[in-house]
């Protein structure tokens, strides 16, 4: 059940309700909508001095989200507006709670306490379909017996609910010989890698419509043949609190907004979609890092351009995969199979590789979540580990697994800060955060160039794997057929087919031009935002499975 | 449940901020599972969820919200929230609440029977569902996962036209994974079960299962590409309608143009040997309900009737828009979702012939056992697919030898249009999101890619 009064918010606004009306008078005077106005002060330099300032003043306040100081300034740098939110749980209830499991016999126990804020708008063809704004609210608890674990949440955060769940579940685990007491509390001081400029909980609702908006008349005007065009936008400003057994009390604040345009072609009869989700660990400032309206034209040039494709051929052949993300077949192909999740119950392909060569010799691939800002990117991990850079292969030679701390403990393994969790409702367990083949030296050019006939995969879908056996999938969304090193007729979508241990081996050439983009990964723990990437590479033979 | 006072305080404050009419949608669930591994208990969890939305209306244009926190603040948050989406909201659609009240018997979707169950037996059932899967072949060399879970779910809906309902779920499942190895090549396989009562749950047919299931893929190869006939086994041919159907048949995609069908009565759109309903009420199915989340009754209905097209799904915005009534099929995922229209349960007639049978008439070809990449792979707006496939090549009417690495790319309305033959053999599916209650298919001349 839910829980009255357990919450202790305590915001300090300077101003706020007086920003909004400065916002609003300056834009009345430029006589542009929303963010598209704050867009154009972005540009000016007075708007990009006032942001570096900004910049400033925060460092120097040391800004610091172990301290529970939330802080952001509005875009022309007039003001200042202070969120100062203290654990939704008094550490001496966490610390109750912790002894209470210990008592029951666990060796080991932890706290997930959640508070999160997210919005989600959706337009059709320039409307505001829906518009939905959500507070999410709870606590997971963690015992460890052992090896053997328990997991439980609950939207009531009490001492009593808190305290008696987690005896329950401590019982639940068989107790432990030895009765182990909490830790004295420490708190690690940790930089905070992700600043935050505008935090998407401070804009108003119809700005951020005003950026969709940007993002349906860019993919409006590519072609007739775009029919429908939608948009839809999220942001979520997730507020986490980690205590554990160990005295660790952490705390951290991911800020995360995302804008998918999908865009729908019609030509005689047939039908296309195609779309991008630019998305980032920025605040609402990420649409100021580059022109919404024109990357809302890409997914209405794929659509237009694939519903006048034949369809994909069909067989064995070699593939050119963009960059960007092209990343998807590492993700799926490899990525997947070297979460301890699977590799400690033996059951992936890559189980017991370390050190070994999986890859060919131009494969160095790493999982990083300190890229600051990233779409995958947090400070800590879901264990309340500080995150650190993950080479996972090394000039093919298997160099790292992603580890967290259960998996860890039955691989005799320290975690690799790779505990990640959808919300407080999933345990944490090993994922991947942002991940990407490093850069290599070809240009895209000399691949495409150097390949006598195959296809050039321009646009990627997802994907999925069973890392048991390694076998994936993932979709091209956009493609080309190359025919003596030159790119020919554009072709229709098809998924692409292989097992990971035996593609990562047939990755023959690797290009300079690294990038990442933006995915929702599924796994045992729930959807996570992810980073995907790559620069373009070739894998000397897939399996397409287009038409004959 | 909420509390009147509590109900009573949102609807007014709503009100009072300008909502013409409003409504609060309630959720509580309990969800309990237990695995095993190695012969040990290796997890477990038991959660308590609760959390209610507020939908506020205007002028025919809607808001929402959701909070799993009730506290002064936040209810204050919640109205506000709604109210400005609502101020957001230029829909073409008129957004309306539903008044009727309905009384419902409770005891086909709640038998209260999980949560009875002595704390033992679900261990017993995961150990022993482990065991038996390991014993089953010496092939089998893993079970990663044996699983049981239960899920207990209390709805509520209120709004200020006077509907008042409610309704209370149970169910349970099983579910186990595993890998078989001949030293040579790893094939996995899952297997599952699911119940509104424990004591019909078989935890040592499905361990069975899906152990010979894994054993029998082992020695797998890919095949030539070309044109096959294939079956498409009960479970998979649920998973493929569930990818389509609900697109195909939302009012909302067909009156956007996002469906690859238009509103028409008795077109033929599919082979006269496929009739496809929507019944939300089959008692073997852990995704029936009385009502939809909008609090509109549920009820049976064709989508094709022997290869014809009939009703569409509709909600309470979109069934407005066709002038026709709303179908029950508003659902949406919890308080934190938002309306989607979609079927409550896909279940398609059965037909007159076994799989085997559908094998020996099919003579050469290849039975599929497993898609993959249907999120990804699949395009719902357009019916287009090309997706991973894994199954058994068939020569003369018999299974010959295990098929991996190969694809399968059509579209759903060619694939239904080409079924040859329906089988007896209709399955329960996972309700991932929506149930499916479908049988083995015999499909001619579909593109399949393989190695070479």
């Amino acid at each position: 059940m839910l829980s009255k009064g357990s919450i202790t918010q305590h915001t300090v606004v300077i101003q706020r309700k007086d920003i909004r009306e400065a916002d609003r008078q300056e834009l009345a005077k430029r006589g542009a909508a929303g963010i598209a106005a704050k867009r154009i002060w972005q540009r000016s330099p007075e708007m990009r001095n006032g942001q570096e300032r900004a910049m400033k003043r925060i460092e120097q306040r040391a800004f610091n989200p172990l301290r529970e100081k939330q802080c952001y300034n509005d875009p022309n740098d007039r003001f200042i507006i202070f969120a100062e939110v203290n654990s939704l749980l008094d550490p001496k209830i966490a610390h109750a709670v912790l002894d209470a499991a210990l008592d029951n016999g666990a060796d080991f126990a932890e706290l997930f306490v959640e508070l999160r804020y997210s919005t989600e708008i959706s337009m059709l063809n320039g409307k505001v379909e829906s518009a939905v704004s959500g507070t999410l609210c709870g606590t997971g608890v963690r015992v460890f017996s052992g090896t053997t674990s328990a997991y439980g949440h609950t939207n009531d955060l009490s001492i009593d609910s808190l305290s008696e769940l987690a005896a329950r579940l401590a019982r639940s685990t068989g107790s432990s010989l030895s009765k182990r007491e909490t830790k004295t509390p420490h708190r690690p001081d940790i930089k905070n890698r992700h600043m935050i400029l505008l935090s998407p909980d401070a804009v108003e609702p119809s700005e951020k419509a005003a950026i969709m908006k940007l993002a349906n008349e860019g993919a409006r005007s590519v072609s007739d043949l775009v029919v429908q065009v939608l948009v839809s936008y999220i942001d979520s400003v997730q507020t986490v609190w980690i205590f554990n057994s160990d005295g660790l009390q952490i705390d951290d604040r991911r800020v995360r907004t995302r804008l998918t345009i999908r865009s729908v072609a019609e030509y005689e009869g047939t039908r296309e979609t195609a779309h991008y989700s630019p998305g980032s660990g920025l605040g609402i400032e990420f649409y100021n890092t580059f022109d919404v309206r024109e990357a809302a034209k890409r997914p209405s040039r794929m659509a237009s351009k694939m519903v006048r494709s034949r369809h994909a051929p069909a067989g064995k052949m070699p593939v050119v995969i963009s960059n960007g993300f092209g990343g998807v077949i590492f993700h799926e192909a490899c990525g997947h199979a070297l979460e301890a999740t699977s590799v400690a119950k033996g059951a992936s392909v890559f189980s017991g590789k370390l050190d070994q060569k999986v890859a060919s010799e131009c494969v160095s691939a790493m999982d990083d979540p300190t890229i600051p800002n990233a779409w995958g990117s947090a400070n800590i991990d879901d264990e309340g580990k500080e995150t650190r850079p993950n080479l996972l292969i090394e000039r093919g030679i298997l160099k790292s697994y992603m580890v967290d701390r259960l998996n860890g403990m039955k691989m005799s393994m320290e975690s690799t800060s790779s505990a990640r969790r959808q919300d407080y409702t999933y345990p944490p367990t090993s994922r991947m955060s942002n991940t990407f083949i490093t850069a290599g030296n070809l240009l895209p050019e000399e691949i495409i160039a150097a390949t006598e006939y195959g296809l050039y995969a321009k646009s990627l879908g997802g994907g999925s794997v069973t890392p048991s056996t390694g076998e994936y999938n993932f979709a091209v969304t956009e493609g080309y057929l190359i025919d003596k090193g030159r790119i020919t007729e554009s072709v229709r979508g098809a998924t692409l087919i292989g097992k990971g241990h035996e593609t990562l081996k047939k990755i023959d050439m690797v290009g300079c031009d690294l990038s990442r983009e933006q995915g929702m990964c599924g796994s045992a723990s729930g959807m996570i935002p992810a980073d995907v990437g790559q620069p373009t590479i070739r894998v000397s033979e897939l399996i397409v499975g287009g038409r004959s | 449940m909420i509390h009147a006072d509590l109900k009573q305080k949102i609807l007014s404050l709503a009100s009072r901020r300008g909502a013409e009419m409003s409504e609060i949608f309630y959720r509580s669930s309990r969800s309990f599972s237990i695995s095993a591994y190695n012969g040990k208990i290796e997890k477990s969890s038991d959660s308590i969820s609760a959390g209610i939305s507020l939908k506020t209306v205007r002028e025919g244009k809607a808001g929402f919200a959701f909070t799993e926190v009730i506290d002064d603040t936040h209810l204050e948050t919640l109205v506000e929230s709604a109210i400005a989406n609502m101020a957001l909201n230029n829909s073409d659609y008129s957004e309306e609440l539903y008044a009727g009240a309905k009384i419902h018997d409770e005891s086909s979707y709640y038998s209260g029977l999980y949560e009875q169950l002595p704390v033992e037996e679900p261990l017993d059932t995961v150990l022993e569902m482990e065991k038996t899967a390991r014993e089953c072949d010496p092939r089998v060399v893993l079970v990663p996962e044996s699983r049981f879970g239960f899920f207990v779910t209390e709805t509520h809906i209120y709004n200020t036209l006077g509907l008042e309902d409610y309704y209370r779920e149970d169910g349970g499942y099983i579910f186990v994974v595993t890998v078989a190895s001949d030293g040579k090549q790893h094939k996995t396989s899952f297997a599952y079960d699911l119940a509104r009562k424990p004591e019909s749950l078989g935890h040592v047919e499905t361990a069975k299962r899906a152990a010979s299931e894994s054993v029998e893929k082992l020695g797998a190869e890919s095949l030539k590409s070309g044109k096959y006939d294939i079956v498409i086994r009960n479970d998979v041919f649920g998973s493929l309608l569930a990818t389509f159907v609900p697109t195909m048949f939302s009012a909302e995609m067909v009156q956007r143009g996002l469906s690859p069908i238009k509103r028409s009565a008795d077109k033929p759109i599919a082979s006269d040997l496929v009739s496809i309903l929507d019944e939300p009420h089959l008692s073997g199915s852990l995704s029936s309900r009385p009502f939809d989340d909008q609090g509109v009754p549920t009820r049976r209905k064709a989508l094709i009737d022997k290869g014809l097209q009939k009703s569409l799904l509709y909600d309470l915005k979109t069934a407005r828009k066709d002038k026709v009534q709303p179908t029950g099929n508003a659902i949406k995922n919890g308080y934190k979702g938002q309306i989607q229209i979609s079927p409550i349960n896909i279940s398609v007639e059965a037909g007159k012939y076994d799989l085997d049978e559908l094998l020996a008439k099919m003579d050469m070809g290849i039975l599929v056992t497993s898609l993959e990449g249907l999120h990804s792979g699949a395009k719902p707006v357009s019916g287009e697919f090309s997706l991973g496939a894994q199954g058994f090549l068939v020569e003369h009417g018999k299974k010959t030898r295990s098929v991996e690495q190969i694809t399968l790319s059509s579209d759903i309305l060619s694939l239904l249009r080409h079924i040859q033959a329906v089988g007896t053999d209709r399955v329960f599916s996972i309700p991932m999101p929506r149930t499916t209650f479908t049988p083995s298919v015999l499909i001619s001349n579909m593109d399949i890619a393989g190695s070479h």
